[in-house]
């Protein structure tokens, strides 16, 4: 999703962070990007072919989902995308240098989560290293 | 790097690391697949402790 938000290659952003600290790949965020899944057995209101006409365009990548994951995020996954999500997103920077590390919010949860639960506190110890 | 607690709220999370963790083991790829205790519930007070104990292991 990452990939479709800012038309860059995540695993390339990846292995330049863990090789040489930085990364050379700019993130735009153009898109709004958003995940729907299906799974196998619930009766749903669309049906497969009913999802694809009614959005298509905003579609980017629909396909099975590994059993592994679809506990978590069910059999079948729509990704889609628009320029407009029409609500900012937060994010919140702690410290200047060191290793990057990027924390994402529960399901529901909010970007202060994190830090209002002792997260970021927890890790103060880590000092010399973060 | 795949942790989870053996804990409140953590039983069908177990499953999944299960089925997660036999992927890289296939592939001969070295990940760290790690289960905690039974006292160790999916809330906040272990995600405390588990971030600065794994932070520290990546950094060493």
């Amino acid at each position: 999703m990452f990939n479709h938000a800012n038309d860059i290659d995540f695993y390339r952003t990846w292995v330049e962070v863990l090789t040489g600290g930085r990364t050379t790949v700019a993130t735009t965020r153009r898109y709004c990007c958003l995940y729907a899944g299906r799974k196998t057995g619930r009766t749903y209101r669309l049906t497969h072919e009913e999802v694809l006409a009614r959005f298509g365009h905003l579609i980017v990548q629909h396909e099975r989902i590994d059993e592994v994951f679809s506990p978590a995020i069910s059999n079948y996954g729509y990704v889609m995308r628009h320029p407009a999500l029409g609500q900012e997103m937060t994010l919140r920077v702690y410290g200047h240098d060191g290793r990057p590390v990027v924390a994402f919010p529960t399901m529901n949860g909010r970007y202060w989560d994190f830090e209002g639960f002792g997260m970021v506190d927890a890790c103060a110890g880590l000092g010399s290293w973060l | 790097m795949v942790i989870v607690g053996r804990g409140a709220w953590e039983e069908p999370l177990i499953e999944d690391t299960r089925a997660l963790e036999r992927i890289p083991a296939a592939k001969e790829i070295p990940a760290i697949v790690d289960y905690w205790g039974h006292d160790v519930d999916h809330d906040w007070p272990w995600g405390r402790r588990m971030l600065p104990h794994y932070l520290e292991r990546l950094g060493a």
